[in-house]
């Protein structure tokens, strides 16, 4: 095992320059999948802090008492995408508007002396799964069309679910891409190494190594590759964070879960490219490993 | 202990080898003799495992070298020291690294390994240069290395592929004699050469027992 490891570090140390070039790659391909990560954890946890806030808020003209409002409520419940609606009467707007304002609220509400300005609201939550900018505005259109309504806003649920879904799949792009682009860049910076290494294989081969002697420092030198690329995509990423934190403000770095998952993938990218350079080596040079 | 029966062998249409057989028995000396070209190098490669003939049957140390698997093929080779003709030396390794290749693969470590390293680079002369590098040492030295790896691990069969042909005349009989040596020791040895009168020359030099010589020519080994 010991004579594996110092010829996996040979192997490793042989083409420096080809190794700095492979980690420097690797690097920034991980700083790319870093920034879309970080991207869509602020949205989806921006999503999640509104989970609780109605998408659609529709206000109901002065003339609507609370009963007839019910009753609207149940008739535009029957759209498939409404999941339930909840009735604010004049009193609790008014209510909710003097715990947001302060002291402002107490002033509004002095300021009508005695009549409450705020109209009854229905409050629309739809499916999550139908969250979009475009359901959302069919539904707030169908809502407008009934005279009993004044208005219908939109408190931004549909745009953030629909950014949501495109940093998703972008997301999940850019993973395939690192993934794709790591595996082929690792296994070609192996390859190179293996080739400049051919006269030790050969002689390693002919002396009496086995398939694992010679296997192993592919597979370490993938496994290096991996690790310290994605380390160093890692911290150039952060030190992009620290450089810019006033002007990110709240926005929270990569949770440590997902750092982890990144390494983690990294070395196992690793060592799948240095399994597979070595069977192109071993194909490559065929009459020499095997016969 | 080498056993070549009826063995063919062809690089696409050249034919190298026809029908070829020859017996080396265990502890035997024997020198291998044939022009450049007539297949030496190819012959002795049957013998290692390198090339597979294409009819006929090899057995080595025992083993029927058709019978060996990717995974049995380094453990055979283990037994058996190659004196290549090419050298074969990693050039980015120094003297004493490339000596330590064998050893390191059976799994020899520390001081043994150091031990046994420094014995043979004195046995060689080449412990001044234990730090060079191969490309930094002579033809002669060079030899000597390769010689020095292949004998390391006390080898059970000693093959060498024209060990001599770069090496002065001295210093070929002292080579030489150091197979002789290890021979006496029970390592069978089978030595290649183009010179036809070097087993002769040598004997008489060093006043050593017969040995067997093998002729190969034309395909055909004659005793």
């Amino acid at each position: 095992m010991r004579y594996k490891i110092q010829n996996a570090f040979t192997h490793i140390g042989l083409t420096g320059f080809n190794n700095i070039l492979s980690l420097i790659a690797i690097a920034f391909i991980t700083l790319l999948l870093n920034t879309f990560l970080f991207n869509h954890n602020t949205i989806f946890k921006e999503l999640s802090l509104r989970e609780t806030v109605a998408p659609l808020v529709a206000y109901a003209n002065d003339t609507v008492v609370e009963e007839d409002a019910r009753v609207f409520a149940n008739q535009i419940q029957k759209n498939e995408h409404i999941e339930f609606i909840a009735y604010v009467s004049k009193e609790e707007n008014l209510n909710r508007a003097e715990k947001q304002f302060g002291p402002l609220g107490r002033l509004i509400k002095n300021g009508f002396s005695g009549s409450n300005p705020f109209p009854a609201s229905l409050e629309i939550y739809v499916d999550s799964d139908s969250v979009s900018r475009k359901t959302l505005e069919q539904i707030a259109f169908d809502i407008e069309a009934y005279e009993t309504i004044d208005d219908v806003i939109f408190t931004g649920h549909g745009i953030l679910a629909d950014i949501s879904r495109e940093t998703n799949r972008m997301t999940i792009v850019s993973i395939a891409i690192t993934i794709l682009f790591s595996l082929l860049l690792i296994r070609a910076a192996i390859l190179r190494t293996g080739q400049y290494r051919n006269q030790e294989i050969h002689l390693l081969n002919l002396t009496g190594a086995t398939q694992g002697h010679l296997r192993f420092p592919f597979i370490m030198h993938g496994v290096f590759l991996g690790f310290i690329g994605s380390v160093l995509g890692i911290i150039c990423f952060y030190l992009l964070y620290s450089l810019f934190i006033f002007q990110l403000g709240v926005l929270e770095f990569i949770p440590y879960h997902q750092l982890i998952a990144i390494v983690g993938t990294g070395v196992i990218i690793g060592i799948v490219s240095g399994i597979s350079a070595f069977r192109k080596y071993a194909n490559t040079y065929r009459k020499r490993l095997v016969t | 202990m080498i056993q070549l029966h009826q063995v063919n062998f062809s690089y696409r249409d050249l034919s190298v080898l026809e029908r070829a057989s020859f017996r080396l028995e265990r502890g035997e000396f024997g020198f291998l003799v044939g022009g450049s070209g007539s297949g030496k190098t190819t012959l002795l490669k049957l013998l290692y495992g390198a090339l597979t003939p294409v009819s006929g049957t090899v057995n080595v140390l025992g083993q029927s070298l058709a019978e060996l698997t990717p995974s049995t093929l380094p453990y055979f080779r283990r037994k058996i020291g190659i004196v290549f003709q090419d050298y074969n030396l990693v050039e980015y390794k120094t003297v004493e690294q490339n000596l330590a290749i064998p050893q390191k693969l059976i799994g020899t470590k520390g001081q043994i390994l150091q031990e046994n390293v420094n014995n043979l680079l004195h046995q060689m002369g080449l412990v001044h240069h234990k730090k060079a590098y191969p490309s930094q040492i002579s033809y002669n030295e060079r030899q000597r290395l390769v010689i020095a790896r292949a004998i390391i691990n006390s080898p059970l069969l000693l093959i060498a592929d024209q060990p001599t042909d770069t090496l002065d005349p001295s210093l070929t009989l002292e080579m030489l004699a150091l197979f002789d040596a290890l021979n006496f020791q029970g390592t069978t040895v089978l030595v290649s050469t183009t010179d036809p009168d070097l087993p002769d020359r040598y004997i008489r030099a060093k006043n050593a027992a017969p040995k067997r010589v093998f002729t190969l020519k034309d395909g055909h080994i004659s005793a």
